[in-house]
């Protein structure tokens, strides 16, 4: 690297850590942003589920109805309750054979989603908006660890692009309502800078909570230093989720009925509302009943927990006051996952957040529309930039086709069809897998108009197939004052006419080459000049 | 009172942007403003932005009134550079009136 000043330096630093994580920052960058709409994603994947309000009491008596059929032996019950977003009772249990590394899957938990009606509806085996939620971090038919490694990775790129970024943009301040469209590369440039710079607080705070959600896995050694193996202790000392409260005692013993238990816990606890339950070892003599607060619109996301012997309704433990660090620690992670905002809120957190997809993206295309000059004066297209636009065809405009495959296959694919919810992922990663082979095979302009007229039909699509298969179209939706869930359809509708316009676009496009050549007189093109022209 | 303050940010950003001459000229026929001008805008425009704050902050407590602010900064900054001032120059100064006094009408209609 020859001598260069500070900004030379970023402006390099700020390319290549870009570059290297873009394709993978896309797919994190807009599923993170579809999980701001996780619940109503959640209700409009589960058609069969009621809208329903119940209280708590109702909702937990339902589970645990379910629990003692399909789990009474289990280690631990976990019960989400529904709130004023969700309608659903997520299950989660773990078995008897939980601790033994040699089992499978399905013989250390089970989970279920149910109807807080407890009515014999069957929901469809679907991961519904929590498949976009995991995905931003776990990634896909990769072991976890490895993902959160590599989501971890790029978010520190993201990171230091960020900063990298702000120090090279000279002009922060002349440039900052700039943005010129139909001029090429500075267009593209300007569009970078002004998704960029008004979000900057926005991409700055989500990138960096980001990794704090994920803090102690990136930089566990301050943990091992003060508590060497015991890091359970750690945790058991300061968060507000209370672990294990005593063994079992390995023999059967009655537990008192739910809705007494609560009613005890409501009375040390009045006016709380509550956002799960969990029973450490249902139907043993030693069985305790946690009970976790639903923290409402406190930016932390982590409620208070107090657990009550299953059997008396004593009140063993409490978890105590957070301090100052845990309270920074859990403020921040309650401003990434956004669980306190209302509507309005959650609505401007979800535009930043596709801001924030459209500085990436542009980041992207940017790369490869400063680089083209130079691969079109030697006349063929090096394997770099070959790459590059192969990628951002099947990144860019291929996760969107993606995004509504995954829609529409909830909605098409058959209810009773074993490993349901595996399936409606693999079609959104087989779908991605092909625009990314189409990308390859011919990078070019045709392509990116092509791909994103697919995108646009497949978004249009989704409100249509879900007319035509389920009660819950968007009519109803409509005429049931049930907005949360007719936005998913009109957002679809919203995307599809983005992607569709840009698609026209690109297809009118015309090479500044052959806008002259029009407006001029009919003179033969210089050789470099046509070559320009056939490789657009 | 929060649709207020997001409104303001709009508003805010409309007249920081019109004090730089490239960004006047973008929407009037005038390549420049009077200096006298300019500085008035520059200085309402900031004083607009801190009552969006106060506003939202009235509005939403201290917790959420700075995320709204803040989010109303981006989305409206947004509006204002990629969408209105390139494609839509002469709907900036309308919108920058309107929006505040619809939300202004809500806010006093709704309480």
């Amino acid at each position: 690297m020859v001598e260069r000043g500070l900004r030379q330096s970023m402006a390099w630093l700020h390319t290549w850590t870009g570059l290297l994580a873009v394709w993978l920052l896309f797919l994190i960058f807009l599923a993170g942003t579809a999980s701001y709409y996780r619940d109503e994603i959640n209700r409009w994947m589960r058609p069969e589920l009621p809208r329903v309000q119940v209280d708590a009491v109702s909702a937990v008596n339902t589970a645990v109805r379910y629990l003692q059929q399909h789990a009474s032996d289990a280690q631990n019950w976990y019960i989400t309750l529904p709130d004023a977003r969700s309608d659903a009772l997520y299950l989660y249990w773990t078995k008897p054979d939980t601790d033994n590394p040699n089992a499978s899957r399905e013989d250390q938990f089970g989970t279920a989603t149910l109807s807080a009606l407890g009515d014999k509806s069957t929901v469809r085996d679907t991961l519904g908006g929590d498949f976009f939620y995991r995905v931003h971090f776990d990634l896909h038919y990769i072991p976890v660890v490895w993902a959160r490694y590599i989501v971890g990775f790029c978010a520190m790129f993201m990171l230091v692009a960020i900063i990298s970024g702000v120090i090279t943009h000279k002009k922060i301040f002349i440039d900052f309502f700039t943005f010129r469209p139909g001029k090429g590369q500075r267009s593209w440039l300007d569009f970078h800078n002004i998704s960029a710079v008004m979000g900057l607080p926005y991409h700055a705070m989500i990138t960096y909570t980001g990794i704090v959600t994920l803090m102690f896995m990136y930089l566990p050694w301050g943990i091992q230093a003060r508590y060497g193996e015991d890091s359970d202790r750690f945790y058991a000392e300061t968060t507000s989720f209370i672990d294990e409260v005593r063994p079992a005692a390995g023999h059967p013993g009655p537990m008192l009925p739910m809705a007494q238990l609560l009613q005890l816990a409501g009375r040390q606890w009045p006016g709380v509302a509550l956002r799960a339950v969990q029973v450490q070892h249902p139907n043993d003599a030693n069985a305790v009943l946690v009970v976790q607060e639903h923290t409402g619109r406190k930016l932390s996301p982590y409620g208070a927990s107090m657990a009550l012997d299953a059997t008396t309704g004593a009140v063993l433990k409490r978890s105590g006051e957070p301090d100052g660090a845990r309270v920074t620690h859990d403020v921040m992670i309650g401003l990434h996952l956004a669980r306190f905002a209302s509507q309005p809120l959650r609505l401007l957190f979800f535009v930043s957040g596709l801001l924030g997809c459209l500085m990436v993206a542009t980041g992207a295309i940017l790369w490869a529309v400063k680089r083209r000059p130079h691969h079109l004066k030697t006349g063929r297209t090096g394997f770099s930039l070959r790459l590059v636009d192969a990628l951002n065809i099947g990144s860019i405009a291929g996760l969107p086709i993606a995004f509504a495959s995954y829609f529409l296959a909830n909605r098409l694919l058959p209810l009773q069809l074993d490993e349901r919810a595996e399936r409606e992922i693999l079609v959104f990663f087989l779908t991605w897998l092909a625009a990314l082979l189409a990308a390859f095979i011919y990078p070019k302009r045709a392509m990116w108009t092509a791909q994103l007229y697919a995108g646009a039909i497949a978004f249009w699509l989704v409100p249509i197939v879900n007319g035509l298969t389920t009660q819950r179209h968007l009519i109803a939706s409509i005429g049931a004052g049930d907005w949360p869930l007719a936005g998913v359809d009109l957002m679809c509708i919203v995307l599809g006419l983005g992607l569709g316009l840009a698609g026209w676009r690109l297809q009118c496009w015309k090479a500044p080459a052959t806008r002259k050549r029009a407006s001029s007189a009919v003179a033969p093109l210089p050789r470099s000049q046509a070559r320009t022209q056939a490789s657009a | 009172m929060i649709w207020l303050a997001l409104a303001l940010c709009l508003s805010a950003w409309t007249l920081l942007c019109l004090a730089m001459d490239r960004h006047y000229a973008q929407v009037y026929a005038a390549p420049r403003s009077s200096r006298h001008r300019i500085r008035n805008m520059r200085a309402v425009g900031w004083m607009i932005l801190a009552l969006s704050f106060v506003l939202a902050v009235l509005a939403s407590g201290w917790a959420h009134g700075p995320l709204y602010w803040l989010g109303g900064l981006t989305v409206a900054g947004a509006a204002v550079g990629a969408w209105l001032l390139p494609y839509w120059p002469r709907a900036l100064v309308p919108a920058a009136w309107l929006l505040p006094l619809l939300a202004a009408v809500v806010w006093i209609l709704r309480g």
